[in-house]
């Protein structure tokens, strides 16, 4: 079973930028959760400060017992080998085969012979479906098949806890589609905690247990997903229709005077009716999640977010509890009480961001 | 307000602390090299590779550079030498500048320029490419796995090369003095043993071994610290070896000063 990461009033800036501020989660051991936010709010950042590749000014992260942020570096790259990181562009070594990429970890850290690396990196070649391209150097072959060896060679090693940096990024549809099956199938296999980060909106509303979400330095929410993909807070509503309209800006926060003006465009089209106003998008709805495939077990993950649920249903939103009733009505006879077995510190409801 | 006088009066103290901190830096790194030199397991294999690596593209410049400036030596002192009178001595005096200044800074030079080089590259578009980060993730430490083999590699060979250009710069400097100025193959030979003496090969081969270490951890902080994308990488690779070269010149000053107040010279 995957390992709990905690993560504690985490602040990170370069120079006299903030990139996010108090930032405080849960990861909940074997589920898979996905943080959403638009580009530039540092998504890869806080991947990256979970492993201990860049480390945050304040906060803590707790892995296992050790802090990836100011303990020891001996207890750190210790802990590192419980982590799979799919990179965004997959970061192989340019200068090796697939295969070679992939055995890497097995040879620097297990004494493992090498027909057992090959059993074992054959196996996972298969499991990302690159079979036949092994000795293909990573210059040779598309950034689809690059990310998926990544993958490959990140969970080559068995890890509890994989991360992946926009496992979507560069894919067409029908790709993505895959990957996010695949995602799915590695977490019934091997019940890793999981943590996805994205701002495809395909993965967010079919593959997470979990959501998160970061905007304008802040983490604006962290719950079951039912809690952000039913939220009416504005940031949350626009960036799951993907729509120009809301509080979300080209590059940061739309300042007030534009806000105003929007507002005032959008009673106006009310008002004619509609017509030729803003367009109606598609929000991204309360999809149901994927499941394994066909011959895999159940995923573990599913009971246990299942119960973690139940002990918080007195405190979730109105509309994600009905969400989650009516996806799951065996949960309505649970006891509603607030504090089952879950700590309060799992969920960050959405809220306003107001510019700091 | 106050929140606000912070960040502008930070950025400024920086940047006047950037020097020390880059030195603090390169220094740290060096100390992290030398401490993973002794951690297990040992990169034999890459310490190989690199080795052949950086002897391949220096042996031949340092070959084809160290005679003419032998010769050079030979000629600019065989001359001054006889202006004196003291022609004689021409081959200890060219032969001790040969091999305690201008051998180790020859080798320093091209392992720098030519190695250093392309070890800087090697590592700035490794980082870049993320692969160092994918390396860190997986619990290996890119300063055990690649510097370290990089830079034992850089010192091996600025040794050995060392000894090659001290050769070859030799000989040049005997042929051209014995067959263009006329002096005599035994006064060439004599005044060689009269003046030049064990510790003066040690020192040699001493700065050697500092030089090639300087210059592997400069191209390397260089490499592991590219500024800005792909560009950065050029701009790394450029400070290298520019950066280098100015450190080894003062470094061989530093070194030449104190050898010669420790071991006195042969004779008095």
């Amino acid at each position: 079973m995957g390992i709990e990461v905690r993560v504690e009033g985490l602040t990170k800036s370069f120079g006299s930028q903030k990139i996010w501020q108090d930032v405080s989660l849960t990861l909940p051991a074997g589920e898979v959760s996905v943080m959403l936010g638009p580009s530039g709010t540092g998504k890869t950042v806080f991947l990256k400060s979970l492993i201990g590749l860049i480390r945050p000014e304040r906060g803590r992260v707790m892995v296992d017992g050790t802090d990836m942020v100011g303990g020891r570096e001996r207890d750190i790259y210790r802990t590192r080998k419980l982590f799979g990181l799919m990179f965004q562009d997959g970061a192989l070594f340019g200068s090796m085969s697939l295969y070679d990429n992939i055995a890497f970890p097995l040879r620097e850290h297990t004494r493992k012979s090498e027909k057992e690396i090959k059993k074992i990196v054959m196996e996972r070649i298969g499991m990302v479906g690159l079979e036949g391209s092994e000795r293909k150097l990573p210059g040779e072959i598309s950034g689809g098949m690059r990310k998926r060896a990544g993958l490959a060679r990140a969970l080559v090693l068995d890890p509890q806890i994989i991360l992946c940096d926009e496992p979507d990024s560069g894919l067409d549809p029908v790709r993505t589609s895959y990957i996010s099956q695949l995602l799915i199938d590695l977490n019934a296999q091997i019940d890793a905690t999981m943590l996805i980060v994205t701002h495809n909106l395909d993965i967010a509303s079919t593959v997470p247990d979990n959501m998160g979400m970061l905007y304008n330095r802040n983490l604006v929410a962290f719950g079951p997903r039912e809690v952000l993909l039913t939220s009416d807070e504005p940031v949350v509503a626009q960036f799951l229709c993907g729509s120009p309209e809301g509080p979300i800006g080209m590059s940061e926060e739309k300042d007030q005077e534009t806000l105003a003006k929007e507002r005032e465009r959008a009673q106006a089209a009310n008002g004619s009716g509609g017509g030729s106003g803003s367009t109606q998008r598609q929000r991204a709805t309360l999809a149901p999640q994927l499941t394994p495939s066909d011959g895999l077990p159940p995923r573990q993950a599913v009971n246990r977010h299942r119960d973690r649920v139940r002990g918080m249903l007195g405190t979730l939103p109105d509309a994600a509890r009905k969400a989650v009733l009516d996806a799951d009505p065996g949960l309505a006879g649970a006891p509603a009480a607030p504090g089952g077995d879950h700590d309060g510190s799992t969920m960050v409801l959405p809220k306003a961001v107001t510019a700091t | 307000m106050s929140g606000n006088t912070a960040p502008t009066r930070l950025p400024n103290a920086g940047r006047a602390l950037w020097p020390l901190r880059e030195t603090g830096r390169v220094l740290t790194l060096a100390i992290t090299v030398v401490r993973d030199t002794f951690r297990r397991p040992f990169q034999l294999r890459e310490l190989i590779e690199q080795f052949w690596f950086v002897a391949s593209v220096s042996i031949l410049p340092a070959a084809l550079v160290s005679i003419p400036f032998g010769a050079v030596i030979a000629l600019q002192v065989g001359s001054l030498t006889q202006q004196l009178g003291a022609q004689s001595f021409t081959g200890g005096a060219s032969v001790l500048a040969v091999i305690q200044q201008a051998s180790p800074l020859i080798v320093a030079l091209l392992i720098s320029g030519a190695g250093g080089s392309a070890i800087c590259a090697d590592l700035g578009s490794r980082k870049i490419r993320e692969e160092l980060d994918a390396m860190e993730v997986m619990g290996i430490s890119p300063v055990q796995r690649l510097v370290v083999p990089r830079v034992l590699a850089t010192m091996g060979v600025a040794v050995l090369l060392n000894g090659l250009v001290s050769v070859v710069g030799t000989l040049g400097g005997y042929y051209f003095n014995v067959l263009m100025q006329g002096g005599t193959p035994g006064a060439y030979l004599q005044s060689f043993s009269a003046l030049a003496q064990l510790p003066d090969l040690w020192i040699s081969e001493v700065k050697a071994l500092i030089f090639g270490f300087i210059a592997g951890i400069i191209a390397a902080y260089r490499g592991l610290n590219p500024r800005g994308g792909p560009k950065g990488v050029g701009d790394a690779v450029n400070q290298s070896v520019v950066i280098t070269f100015l450190l080894l010149f003062l470094v061989n000053l530093a070194m030449t000063m104190i050898y010669l107040h420790i071991v006195p010279p042969k004779g008095s």
